[in-house]
């Protein structure tokens, strides 16, 4: 059955690791949902972490493959549900609907998300949680115009 | 031997070599591959390597460097060479062109697990990225079919990356490596100091050995009535002749080979019975289906030995011996997987396995070979036609040899056919292109072979399609005087094509035909002795002339046009389906 991944791969040497690692995933036509990579906690280690929606049997099959590149240390993989899953997004939203006291102002303190910035033409609204949280939002944040959103993912134990 | 102006110091047990003074990167880069133990060379030069060819100039007593004729010619050299000695074989090429060139022979080494190190040029480092002359991102494009790979922008970080690109090529399960070397990289000055690579931190080659898989794996042995053997190439590239002959005469269990595994046993044994695959035998093809436990050691599950792996061998419980985890239910589910080097894990289960009385069950294999005689090989080497077969060629080469040579092919009927018919008698004695299925392999291939060992007789055996594919390194044999066998088996059509065309695309021969030039006379330019015929009365004498000559000779043997390989298991069958014939 297909369900949501993460698949976690601790490299060294980032810029020669990357292209081997995500080929593993486009030889086999696996779609990457989300990347992230940062730094590790140990000297020249890198943390790269890719959301994929694969059947399990795929993705046991892929962190072997991973597992025995020369540069990869270590790679592990968690069914999305069971790992938690945070993620920052924002949203690029238009000014003139965010006037105090207007319906906009009032979701964001109900998704208990906080305006960033605010030029003439738009405002910047950011908010953390997890998909289904975020992607409520943005539902109820659709009919005031949205512009722009981005999000990053963060995994945490 | 170490120039004075070099010293030897030993650290923590490791060998290392400091220079005095500084050397440029390609003089260091060359000291890296003595260090190493590199003998051969196989390569072609250009602009962005040539100060490497200037540095091997003043090391020709010590590292022979064999000019081909095209680096796709040097790296299948490479390959030859690797496989029959069991070393790292290396190549080198200039950068674009020369790196493209290699990529053919480099995927083919990474799919069949072949060490090699491959150097190349590159443009300066500050030209990188700027489409300069002849730059190519060798890096990005070998990273798909390679072990491993690195660039090297500076003359000090030379000798860290050989001693590592080494160290990956050869342990664990060998691969290729590319070292790609910028121009200025390879002119710099730097101080040398060379340590052997010992590890890597994030790589385990060698996995520790669960006693508990043994164990397990030992039970089921003993609980079985009708156990088959399965081997492949990781019998030979672990060197486990001895152990791997000891686990199969102990136990008494028959054994089959996939392409890659031949010459791991010798072909007479009497529990050798035969081998797998699409056009393998038909006791151990179809006997997989019926056997109750599979023992598969140092082999892939490629998808020409299992057929439908959904019908595959599905009543047998699974042992699988590997040294790659991830092979391991990569294609088929292992009930008993054994992870680690099979040459230490066949130890191991050896001496917890007995012999077993499976006489019922080998004399199903002796049935089953009874009706492949009968059918097909009967025919094939000892054919009604006036024409002449390709089976009872390299039958006759088989005996005249007496199955001693080192038998390297190319790819297709003629490949087929030899791997059938060749009577194995010695280790590592097939080279074939197996995963990739390259044409054009064999020439240069056996060439390398000979280079490595040149006590041995070599025999590269190939069809007129795949020979005029490389034929330009008999230009190589000719400079370099080396001496090996070739023979043409000439059906004058791309005849494994063909044979698909005929049973699967209703005998239409789409671009299969081959229009052939002369092949003696193209063969005597360049040196090569040689011989052509039609008629069977001349093939013994022929074999004989082309077999004893003392320099390179070329056989050219006129075949059946539309003579079919069989047993053949058409694509996605079970391997119950295979066809003794049309």
């Amino acid at each position: 059955m297909r369900a949501q991944f993460t698949i976690s791969v601790t490299s060294t040497s980032l810029s020669q690791s990357l292209n081997r690692i995500f080929g593993a995933f486009s030889r086999r036509r696996i779609n990457i949902q989300g990347i992230h990579t940062t730094f590790n906690e140990l000297e020249e280690m890198y943390n790269t972490d890719i959301l994929i929606v694969e059947d399990a049997s795929v993705v046991n099959k892929l962190a072997a493959h991973l597992r025995k590149q020369i540069d990869v240390l270590d790679v592990s993989h968690e069914w999305q549900e069971g790992a938690n899953n945070e993620e920052i997004v924002q949203y690029k939203v238009p000014k003139r609907n965010f006037d105090k006291g207007s319906k906009a102002e009032k979701l964001v303190k109900q998704y208990q998300a906080k305006v960033l910035s605010v030029d003439n033409e738009t405002a910047i609204i950011e908010k953390s949680g997890v998909r289904s949280e975020n992607e409520a939002f943005l539902s109820a944040l659709g009919p005031l115009g949205v512009f722009e959103f981005t999000k990053m993912r963060h995994n945490i134990g | 031997m170490i120039p004075s102006a070099y010293k030897e110091m030993t650290l923590s047990g490791q060998r290392r070599i400091i220079s005095k003074e500084k050397i440029t990167g390609s003089e260091s880069l060359v000291r890296c591959l003595l260090q190493e133990g590199v003998d051969t060379i196989f390569g072609y030069p250009g602009g962005a390597i040539m100060p490497v060819y200037d540095s091997l100039y003043h090391f020709e007593d010590e590292i022979n460097h064999i000019l081909t004729r095209h680096e796709q010619g040097a790296v299948h050299a490479a390959q030859g060479y690797a496989r029959v000695s069991g070393k790292v074989g290396v190549c080198m090429a200039t950068s674009g062109p020369g790196a493209t060139n290699l990529i053919t022979g480099i995927a083919d080494a990474q799919i069949d697990s072949t060490p090699l190190v491959c150097i190349t040029g590159q443009v300066s480092a500050h030209l990188l990225g700027t489409d300069a002359f002849q730059e190519t991102d060798v890096i990005a494009i070998s990273t798909a079919v390679t072990k491993w790979n690195i660039q090297v922008t500076t003359a000090k970080d030379i000798p860290a990356a050989i001693a590592k690109a080494f160290y990956i090529a050869r342990s664990g399960r060998p691969g290729p490596v590319v070292v790609d070397v910028t121009k200025n990289a390879q002119v710099e000055l730097a101080s040398f100091e060379y340590q052997k690579c010992l590890e890597v931190k994030s790589y385990t080659p060698d996995p520790v050995i669960d006693i508990d898989q043994i164990d397990n794996a030992a039970e089921a042995i003993k609980n079985a009535k009708r156990p088959l053997i399965i081997f492949g190439h990781g019998v030979i590239i672990s060197g486990a002749k001895d152990e791997f002959q000891t686990f199969v005469e102990k136990s008494g269990i028959p054994a089959a080979c996939t392409i890659m595994g031949l010459s791991g046993l010798n072909t007479d044994h009497p529990l050798h019975m035969g081998m797998l695959g699409m056009h393998g035998n038909y006791g151990p093809n179809v006997l997989t289906n019926e056997c109750d436990v599979l023992i598969a050691i140092g082999m892939r599950f490629d998808d020409r030995v299992t057929g439908d792996t959904k019908r595959y061998a599905t009543q047998a419980k699974v042992i699988h011996l590997e040294i790659d985890a991830s092979e391991i239910d990569k294609i088929i589910k292992a009930d008993f997987p054994v992870l680690g080097d099979c040459r230490t894990s066949l130890k191991l289960l050896t001496e917890r396995v007995n012999a077993g009385n499976y006489d019922a069950w080998i004399n199903q294999f002796e049935h089953c070979r009874k009706i492949e005689y009968d059918k097909v090989i009967a025919k094939e080497i000892s054919p009604d036609s006036e024409v002449l077969s390709m089976a009872e060629v390299v039958n006759k080469i088989s005996e005249l040899s007496n199955g001693e040579a080192v038998l390297v092919t190319d790819v297709g009927q003629h490949q087929m056919i030899a791997q059938r018919y060749y009577n194995f008698k010695n280790w590592r004695s097939n080279i074939t292109s197996g995963g990739l299925g390259t044409m054009g392999f064999c020439l240069p291939a056996a060439m390398g072979a000979k280079v490595a060992c040149p006590e041995r007789q070599v025999i590269a055996v190939m069809g007129d399609g795949g020979f005029q594919m490389t034929l330009q390194e008999m230009g190589t044999l000719f400079q370099s005087q080396i001496n090996i066998k070739i023979l043409i088996l000439n059906n004058e059509f791309l005849g494994m094509v063909r044979q698909w065309q005929q049973l699967f695309f209703d005998k239409r021969y789409a671009s299969t035909t081959m229009i052939n030039p002369d092949f003696q006379t193209i063969a005597k330019g360049y040196g090569v002795s040689a011989q052509k015929i039609e008629k069977r009365e001349n093939l013994e004498q022929a074999i004989k002339t082309f077999l004893n000559d003392t320099n390179s000779s070329l056989l050219e043997v006129m075949v059946g046009k539309e003579d079919n390989v069989f047993p053949m298991i058409p694509s996605g069958a079970s391997l119950s389906e295979i066809k003794l014939e049309p």
